[in-house]
């Protein structure tokens, strides 16, 4: 967050307009640099794959399920607030990755776009923080891996982990390892249609 | 967006079959945050530039509270229609692989 707003004052008040052209190489450079590490990341998670051997085909239906939901309810809101499908979907498709899913629907389509897919994501995250210590107690414990989305391979897992049990704490890391896998693929795709 | 793909698509062979060493994980994740942090600065910088978006904001918050909303719920909802059947299924298959975890030790 801290980023961006370093970034508007000086879009707002220091950006000479000679450097405005220059930065399209630089942030294509940037995008490139951070999608390998990205990859590198997910693609050295092995101990994750072989848990989800383990636990068998089924526990993809969580991963399934959080993401459909999440975009249809991202479609619905969509509805609501007269946004094109395109847009609404790939904002859902986000699952709670703000720093990706923003600044890719920036790049690729248009940066007021990527700026609601980033807002949208952050408020996920936090209202994922608020919900899932309820919804364990309330609901039930898998409930509690739904609101997290992406984020519950890092960020909000210790904290399922606390309201939950080891079970679902595995369960919620393949969710979210599944879910971030799906990320900069789904993004791109929806936000081109 | 073949670009976005060929990207991801070479870090993730690289990371399956090279996975990096801790030093090197450090290093890669460092590069990561770098590109990161250089595509949200742009980002900032494009819509501070636009006087039209920064006196949008307001309404974007609005709009962002809803779709993240909408989106928590919908994700919810369809764990909710599912989670009588997952909790059997994957409790079982999750106890199994902690008793031949324990087997093993």
């Amino acid at each position: 967050m801290g980023a961006v707003v370093l970034g508007m004052v000086w879009g707002r008040w220091f950006l000479p307009a000679s450097l405005a052209g220059h930065l399209e190489l630089v942030t294509n450079i940037a995008l490139g640099l951070m999608l390998v590490g990205v990859g590198i990341e997910l693609g050295s998670k092995r101990s994750t794959w072989s848990r989800l051997c383990v636990l068998g085909w089924r526990v993809l239906l969580v991963p399934l399920a959080v993401g459909i939901g999440s975009l249809a309810g991202a479609v619905g809101a969509g509805l609501m607030l007269n946004l094109p499908f395109n847009e609404s979907s790939a904002i859902g498709a986000g699952f709670g990755w703000y720093s990706l899913s923003g600044v890719l629907i920036a790049q690729i389509y248009d940066v007021q776009v990527g700026a609601l897919a980033f807002l949208t994501n952050v408020i996920r995250e936090l209202m994922a923080f608020m919900l899932i210590p309820v919804l364990a107690v309330k609901m039930s414990k898998l409930m509690a891996v739904a609101p997290g989305g992406a984020t519950t391979m890092d960020t909000t897992l210790p904290v399922i982990s606390r309201a939950t049990d080891a079970d679902t704490t595995i369960i919620a890391l393949v969710n979210g390892t599944s879910l971030s896998l799906l990320v900069p693929v789904l993004v791109p795709v929806l936000i081109s249609l | 967006m073949s670009f976005i793909f060929i990207c991801l698509a070479t870090g993730g062979l690289i990371g399956f079959f090279r996975p990096p060493s801790k030093a090197l994980a450090k290093y890669v994740n460092l590069a990561t945050m770098a590109g990161l942090f250089i595509l949200l600065v742009s980002m900032g910088a494009q819509l501070g530039s636009n006087k039209k978006v920064a006196a949008d904001l307001g309404q974007m918050g609005i709009q962002a509270f809803v779709l993240a909303g909408m989106s928590v719920l919908g994700s919810i909802c369809l764990v909710r229609l599912l989670a009588a059947s997952l909790e059997k299924r994957l409790s079982l298959s999750a106890a199994k692989d902690i008793s031949k975890a324990g087997e093993r030790r």
